[in-house]
Formats: C-alpha cells, structure tokens, sequence
C-alpha cells in the first residue's frame, strides 16, 4: 500500500499545483486528500515504474492472502488429524449399535448427536435407507454430543441405558421425533421427560435411573466421542462409508441410496 | 496560522488512516467468521460452539438464508468488500471510497440489529458465531461515524 509522506508545496510546482494547494484555506479535509491523491500520482510519476511494482505486490499479496486464508478455513475445519486418524476401521464392536445386514460388505457409520436438528433430519433418511436396503449395507450408530447441546448427552445415555434393555433403537427413535420437544428444556427437565420415554416404552424405571448413571455407559458415550475426534469428525452428523468420510453428504434418500449402490457396484 | 491548519488537517488525515486499518483488521475477522459459517453450511455440517451455545438453532432456523443463499455468504462478501474498498483507500487516497465504505457499514449494521433481533425475540436463541459477527460490523460502524466526523472537521 502506498504510505509515502505527504507532499509539502515546493518551488518547481506548477502554477495549479500550489493555487490548488493554498486554495486548501478553505477547503474540507477530504477534498484536501483528493489533492492529496493528485499530488502523489505527480510526484511519485517519475518513479512510477517502481511505484507500480509495489502497488501489484501488495494488492497480489492481500488477494493471495485471502485466497489462502479460505482455503486455510475449508482444510482446517474438516480435515482430520493424519497422525490419529483411524483409517479403514469400523469393525462392529462388540458393545456396538448396528442395524441391516451384519455380514454385508459395506458398512455406513453415522456419528451423531441427539440434540442436534440435522442428526434428526439424517435419521429418518437412515431409517429409510435401512428399510429399503437394509440387504446391502450395516449402519453403525455412534454417539457424538456436541458440548454445546446441554442435553446431548443426557440423551445418548439414555439411549444406552434403554439399550441395557434391549431397547435402544425404540429410544434413539423416540429421541430424534421427540427432539424439538426435550432439546431446549433444563437438564432436569430433560432427565424427567427421559424417565417418562423409559415408562412409556415398558422399561425397569429403577434398573433405567441406575443405568443412567452407570460409570460404564458414560464411558461407553465418551469413548464414542473421543474414537470420532480421532477419526476426524468436527461436527453432526459425520458420516463414514467403509472407512471414507463422506465428505458432501446428500441431502436426500435418493442421493444416500444412489451412494450406497454405487460403492457396491465397485466392490463387485 | 495556516501552518496549524495544515497540522491539524495532517493528524484529521492520520487519524483516517488508522481507522482504515482498523476497518481491515475488523472487517478481516468477521470475513473469517462468516466464511467458516459458509463452509459449514455448503458441509451440512453442525457447529460446535462455546460461549453462546445455540449456533445450531440460529444457524438451521428459516432466517438462516434467503431463498437458497446462507446469510452467512452474504456476511463474506460484505466483509470482504469492506476489505477491498480499505485496501484501495490505503493505496489511492480517494476519499469516495470512504463515503461508500461508510455506507456500507450502515448497511451492514442496519442488518446486523435485524439480525440480533431476530436471534432474540424470534428464535429465542444466541449463536456466539452471529453474536461476533454482529460486534464486527457494530465496530465498523462506529469507525464509520468517526471517520465522518473527523472528515468534517
């Protein structure tokens, strides 16, 4: 950018040059600086060549600059650590939530978090995907509260505590169509409306409590937590199909369905 | 006399430079800002926030975008105008660019209480990202007002 001094009125200036300038009595500040702007073109023309130099260097370094800086924010915020990631991992855990077809050859793993709108959005083109072809591929549920959702975690317990009953998916169903619901309530509040689910899905009420607060569930959401942030996921939903992150999620069931058949017709 | 004249009209210009560069310092926060909110909304991705905790709320709700434009692009490339038109100021002096930089920060912050508003009675939720964002453009108009005081001394 141009900061040169300002330019004081000297003797070989032209006749307009200083009556423009001592006509500045009068003048505003800012029709002074278009003088100004005048005055640096006229002085600064006989090194004009190098005065263009600099001005092409600091516009191309700004515009660099931000071109870099975007492409910083796009690679920073996504990509996942190279030296933790897990890479081509899901094997179904043991202790792991899985739905369609265990010995399939494409497995599609859904990092998520209860309280989080999209998660709900993407659930119910799960639960289509499984329906239509639950034939073809394993979905893999694991939980990812957000800590900024109060009560995402509260929710992924429960659904683990319904899970010790055998009834996980009928509250991880009931969590995500209830979401609006439970999402903004107090922790409390949440906690109670998790007990009446636990009622009103015929669960031990006493046995749910205790699970609830189990060391061993809480470690089991935290474990899923910490396995996603060395996997690369930074927000929910994340999805990974056999290993690979999907990095433009599709919007639809159609566009989910065509990915799925697609990876499967690689296979073959 | 008129050596003061010069004085005080030399420091009134300085003072315009340096609030230029604050323009560029601000203006390239909330750039960062609204570009990552951008990235994350093309992604279809939630936010992890801290602070004010319901960026989801805000930044999935109907006043998220305008038609199928995320508010958040609009942000970018208002900061990043802001940039520009700061950057030519530095480098040509021109004072017309200071007029349209100044009202573009009125613009910017007549939206940005639109914004706010919307967050608080509307949503009923804060999102730090557009909380930031807001304080960025409040910052730039204020310098904008100052410039256009100092302009007219």
């Amino acid at each position: 950018m141009n900061t040169s001094p300002k330019r004081k009125p000297r003797s070989g200036d032209t006749v307009s040059q200083q009556s423009t300038q001592r006509s500045g009595k009068q003048r505003r500040p800012l029709q002074q600086e278009e003088e100004l702007h005048q005055n640096h073109l006229a002085e600064n023309g006989d090194v004009g060549g190098t005065r263009t130099i600099k001005r092409v260097t600091a516009w191309s370094g700004l515009l660099l600059g931000l071109v870099f800086l975007v492409l910083g924010l796009i690679y920073f915020t996504d990509n996942p650590e190279p030296e933790t990631a897990v890479r081509g991992f899901h094997p179904v855990p043991a202790d792991g939530w899985f739905l369609g077809n265990l010995d399939a050859a494409i497995t599609l793993v859904k990092y998520s978090d209860y309280q989080c709108p999209r998660c709900a959005y993407y659930h119910l083109i799960v639960a289509q995907l499984v329906k239509e072809l639950g034939d073809e591929f394993r979905f893999i549920f694991r939980h990812f509260p957000l800590r900024s959702h109060a009560n995402a975690k509260a929710a992924a317990t429960a659904a683990e505590s319904a899970g010790r009953q055998g009834k996980f998916w009928e509250m991880h169903d009931l969590l995500f169509s209830q979401q609006e619901y439970w999402a903004r309530k107090a922790q409390t509040e949440a906690f109670e409306i998790f007990l009446q689910y636990a009622t009103s899905l015929n669960l031990d009420v006493n046995q749910f409590q205790e699970d609830f607060t189990s060391q061993e569930i809480i470690d089991k959401v935290n474990g899923d937590y910490q396995e996603g942030r060395r996997a690369g996921v930074r927000s929910t939903p994340t999805f990974f199909l056999n290993g690979q992150k999907i990095m433009n999620k599709p919007p639809t069931y159609e566009g989910f369905k065509t990915l799925i058949l697609e990876t499967k017709s690689q296979l073959n | 006399m008129r050596d003061l004249k010069r004085l005080s009209s030399k420091l009134n210009l300085n003072s315009i430079k340096f609030i230029t560069a604050g323009w560029l310092a601000v203006s390239l926060i909330g750039f960062v800002d609204a570009t990552y909110l951008t990235i994350q909304h093309y992604r279809g991705a939630s936010l992890d926030c801290y602070v004010l905790r319901d960026c989801e709320e805000v930044t999935t709700s109907q006043y998220a975008t305008i038609g199928s434009v995320p508010i958040a692009l609009l942000g970018a490339i208002y900061y990043l105008s802001i940039i520009l038109f700061s950057a030519a100021y530095l480098d040509t002096k021109r004072s017309r660019l200071l007029t349209i930089i100044s009202i573009l920060t009125l613009l910017g912050f007549l939206v940005s209480v639109i914004l706010v508003y919307l967050q608080i009675f509307v949503i009923r939720a804060l999102c730090s990202y557009c909380i930031l964002s807001a304080l960025a453009s409040t910052l730039l108009f204020v310098m904008a007002l100052v410039s256009v005081r100092i302009s007219k001394k």
